[in-house]
Order: structure tokens, then sequence, then C-alpha cells
């Protein structure tokens, strides 16, 4: 399948509160500030970019987003409710769903097994059924499989079900990742560059999966360098530079903004 | 076959399951979940010296101090040996794990190891120092008159208690459950970035492995009669990571095979050489070759003798129909997002 991405085409703006609402967010290293009073949100069913030179903060952000980062000052509002204290398995739980910039993947688990940790609500995840006799979670784990399956089918993973995370290529762990997410059955999807080390063929198949993905009502954060496909998939862009938002819109908008380009656009 | 060899044998057969047990608890804590316990012998003697103080009775004094002393009935100071051993692996997990990771939590679990041996040793009115709890009495004395007897009795229940902990284990590890485990063990934070709650499980494996552990200890000291620190050296907690790592890590059978080869094994063998030089010439060789095989198993093979298996599941676990798919959602209901 040889599918192309093209630009998103503006629709109707439909007023809807948004899925996550960033408000303020500083962390603070020892003096440094890492991300200074940030603030962006990001709405079910779209592809919100946060883009920026090295060292700006993206990644920071997104793990404050994601609960692994404390934030210094600020809070975070996933569908309206305040996030800002729960740990990140909490807002994993409520459907914000993270992937890793690097080294995600579980390498000495097979694909279908990195998929299956995902599935929310095991039942044998709880100790009291891990001793029953009667192993009543089996049916449901049956039913997690298929599931699993079904994605790796979607994502071209199928014949790789058996394999160890550690041993696909590096667009393919990117690919598994995505899988896994969706195994988590997100509301919101926080992405820390996905295209990073993947070859140009799988960053085609990695853009489809995910327009699908936000085309299905899922939000999506993206951190990414590639340009080229933030102006594909991304809706709404924010730039970061040193911490701070620097601008917003979308990629035309941006390229005719002057610290944008100052900052990072230029180069 | 003479009292004397039936003995022996039975006390091989009885250390072997002692070593299963507590390579098992270990397994599950390192092999699986991927914390590095270097305090794993604490566990063991703290349900041994447990079930000793349960066993012996009230104290007297002049002969040997020790804190609580009742004589409880058999089972029950297994039972609350494994119970306290599991709870001071949760004390002690929820203590060092909330900071501590990988090689810094390695570091402060020795430490604990350390001052814990220090602690039973000077502080004599505890289980008496140095000199260790003896007379401890055995469970099923009363069940036969012949010492052989006895001891083939207690081979055959410590292989009982070993065969309930290797199903419990196996349990744990073929479940979701295990499985998270194992995700953890890989990768801590992209686990609980699924919604695992990796502290909680943390402290579960740290309370089961800790249960198992004093377990090993009780079923140990019921046999042996006595302990003292010197039965639960830091090193001691070496010698099981190197029976984890040669029988394999992760796997259901490879702590079965480690605890049968190193301490077993290697502990009995050197029995049999000559004697030379000092006295504790051959003692000290046992270590360094532990200490050897160890480094070797390490850089050569790593994942042991039995590797942890490759989880398959059964190709019949497919959709009846198999789901179109967001793709076809894609493309008919928002055709403006992909161009083919």
């Amino acid at each position: 399948m040889t599918a192309r991405l093209s630009v998103v085409q503006p629709t109707p703006v439909v007023e809807s509160p948004p899925l996550l609402d960033v408000h303020d967010l500083s962390v603070t290293y020892g003096g440094v500030k890492a991300v200074a009073d940030v603030s962006f949100k990001a709405t079910e069913g779209s592809i919100t970019g946060l883009i920026g030179p090295n060292g700006a903060g993206k990644s920071t952000t997104l793990g404050v987003v994601a609960g692994a980062i404390k934030a210094t000052h600020g809070k975070v509002e996933f569908g309206g409710v305040d996030v800002s204290n729960l740990p990140s398995f909490r807002r994993a739980r409520l459907g914000m769903v993270r992937t890793f910039q690097m080294h995600g993947e579980f390498a000495r688990l097979t694909v279908l097994e990195n998929l299956l940790v995902a599935a929310p609500g095991q039942e044998g995840d709880a100790v009291r059924n891990v001793f029953s006799i009667r192993r009543s979670w089996r049916r449901q784990e049956r039913d997690f499989v298929v599931e699993a399956r079904d994605l790796l089918d979607r994502f071209g993973l199928a014949t790789h079900e058996d394999a160890y995370a550690s041993e696909l290529s590096g667009g393919q762990r990117r690919l598994m990742e995505l899988a896994r997410a969706l195994m988590a059955k997100p509301r919101l999807l926080l992405l820390d560059e996905p295209m990073a080390g993947v070859n140009p063929v799988m960053r085609e198949r990695l853009g489809e999966h995910l327009l699908d993905v936000a085309s299905g009502g899922i939000g999506v954060v993206l951190v990414e360098h590639e340009l080229q496909f933030v102006e594909q998939c991304c809706e709404n862009v924010y730039v970061l530079a040193q911490g701070s938002v620097i601008g917003e819109g979308n990629m035309s908008e941006l390229r005719e903004h002057a610290a944008v380009l100052d900052a990072y656009l230029a180069g | 076959m003479s009292q004397a060899w039936q003995f022996y044998i039975a006390t091989l057969i009885i250390y072997a399951f002692v070593y299963i047990i507590a390579a098992s608890g270990l397994n599950l804590q390192f092999g699986v979940a991927g914390i590095y316990n270097f305090a794993f012998i604490v566990f063991q003697a703290a349900g041994a010296y447990t079930t000793a103080v349960l066993s012996l009775g009230p104290a007297h004094t002049g002969i040997q101090t020790y804190i609580l002393g009742v004589h409880l009935p058999f089972p029950v100071p297994l039972l609350v040996s494994a119970v306290v051993a599991g709870l001071l692996g949760v004390g002690l997990g929820a203590v060092t794990i909330r900071r501590l990771r990988a090689d810094y939590l390695a570091i402060a679990l020795l430490v604990v190891s350390l001052i814990a041996t220090d602690l039973v040793t000077n502080a004599t009115s505890l289980f008496n120092g140095a000199t260790g709890l003896s007379q401890i009495p055995q469970p099923f004395v009363h069940l036969t008159s012949s010492t052989s007897g006895y001891d083939w009795l207690y081979a055959g229940f410590s292989g009982l208690v070993c065969a309930i902990v290797l199903i419990a284990v196996r349990m744990i590890i073929r479940s979701p459950l295990g499985r998270s485990l194992r995700a953890l063990r890989e990768n801590e934070h992209a686990t609980a970035a699924l919604g695992k709650n990796v502290a909680g499980m943390r402290l579960f494996v740290f309370g089961v492995g800790g249960g198992i552990a004093g377990i090993s200890g009780s079923v140990l000291v019921s046999f042996t009669q006595a302990w003292a620190p010197s039965s639960w050296l830091y090193g001691e907690t070496f010698v099981l990571f190197t029976a984890l790592i040669v029988g394999g890590v992760g796997s259901n059978l490879g702590p079965v095979l480690g605890a049968l080869l190193v301490p077993v094994v290697l502990a009995e063998g050197s029995r049999y050489l000559p004697a030379f030089g000092a006295p504790t010439l051959v003692p000290s060789l046992e270590w360094i070759a532990i200490g050897l095989i160890l480094i070797v198993f390490l850089w050569f093979r790593p994942q042991g003798v039995i590797p942890e298996g490759r989880r398959r599941f059964s190709k019949d676990w497919r959709a009846v129909a198999p789901d179109a798919g967001l793709r076809n959602l894609v493309d008919d209901e928002h055709p403006g997002l992909l161009t083919r």
C-alpha cells in the first residue's frame, strides 16, 4: 500500500472543551528552568504538535503531562479533570498513554506480550485472581490476544508476534509502540519523537497510522523534529524554545512568525 | 545403607529443597521483576529466627537469651515466619524502593544486610548474639522414633513445601501479573505509562519473595536446630544469585537447576577435596570458585543453562471475522486525511 500523506485541509472550527488543557507549566532543575510557564491545549481527534530546537523542553513538557516528571508549578487538566497530582499510572488509566523517545519497548517480551501488557483492566493482574484455581482470567486473556493480533495485523507486524521486541528494527519498534499504546484504549496519545531513527518507508506507514488514530477520535500530542511530517499531520503546532512557548498555529503561519524563525525554523 | 549415609543423603536433599525454595523467591524478585535484592539472605534469617523463637519456648537465662520465647505448635511457626519475612520485605521495600532503583537499590540493600548481621551479632538480647540459637525443636519428632526415619520424613516435608512454593511462583510467573512484572523488569517508566502501579508491584514482589525466603529459613532451621549470624552472612545472597544466573534467570526450572548445581554440588564437592594448605583454604577456594562461575556465566551465558522461555499463545486465538480496522474508517469517513 503506497498511500501518501497530504496536508490536512482546514475543517470548520467546532468549539468543544479541550481534551488536554495545560496551564502555566514550569519545571526547574536546581535553579535552571527547563520549562517556563508552558500552556497548550489538545483536542479529541486531532494531532497537536510540539516542536522546537534541541533543549527546548519538549520532552520534559511531555513527561510532566504524562506524570513522569513533577512540575514545579502549573496545572494539567485531562478531560476537564485536574490530574496534576496523579502519578503516571493513574493518568494512563484515565486514558492518557505515552510513548518514549528511546527504548520504550519491553525488550525481552515478545511483540504480542508487549501489547498484552497494555490491555486495560486485566483480571489476571490482580493477586487474588492469580492464585484462583479456576484461572478465571483465561477467558479475558484470550479476548486480549485476539484484540492484540488484530492490531498487529493492522500494523503489519503479525508475522513478528513471537519475536522479542529487541529483535525488531527501529521502525518496527515504533509501530509496535504505537500499537501497544492503542491496546491501552487511550483517549490521548503522547508521542515523543515517533519518527526518530525510522526509515522513510516506515515513516510513511507510521504517519498513516497516526492519521488513522486521530480520525478515530483519539487526541494526539506529538513531539517531533521532522517538520515535514508535522506539517502533514498536525492541525495545530506549538513552538517551544528555551522552555517557553514562542509561537502557535499551523506550520504555514509559523513560517511567518519572526520569533519562531529566529529560534528554530531559519536554522 | 548405613545410618550415616542415610543421614548424609537426606541432609543433602533437604538442603537442596531449601536452596530451591530460596532461589525461587529470589527468581521472582530478580529474575522476573528485575529487583536487585542484595539483602535477600536477611529475609531467610528473619524466617529462621521467627521459627526459632516461636518454637523454643521461654528463654532460660544463662543458656541462651532471645526475645519472645513461646512454644507454638507446628505449622504455626512456619506460617508466621513467612508472614514476618513477607512484612519485613514490604517494609524494607516501602522504605528503599520509593527513591532507589537498580544499582543504588542494590547498594542500599547490601548495606541493610551488613547492618542486620552486625545488629543481631551485637544486640545479644535479640537472638543470643554471635553464638546464635540452638536446640530448636524439630516439628515431627513425635511421629517416628527412628533417627533416619525422621530425616527422610523431614526430607519429604521439605519437598512438599518446595513443591507448593514452586507451583505458587509458577502461577505468578505465568499469569498476566507475571507478564507485568517482566515488563517492569524491562522498562519501569513504560510499564507505568501503560497504567501499571509499579510501586505496588514492587512491594508485592518484595513481600512474596521475602515470604518465600522466610519459608526457606524456617524449613532449614527446623532441621538444623541451630541458627547464628554466621549462617546468613551477606555472601550467602551471592551464592543464591550465582545459582539463579547459572540455572537461568526468569525461568521456572532455572532456580531448581541452579540450586542443585551451585550451593549443593559445589559446596558438597569441596568436601571431597583432599585437605591441603591452611584450614581455611578450601572454604576460601569455594568462594573463589563461586565468584569465577558467576563471572563466566555473566560473560558467556547470561541467560543461564535454562533460559526464560518465549511465551507463545495458541494460534487459534483469532477473531472469526477480522475487524476491517481503522484504515477503512479513515477511507470511508475521513477521505480527506489520506490520498492514495
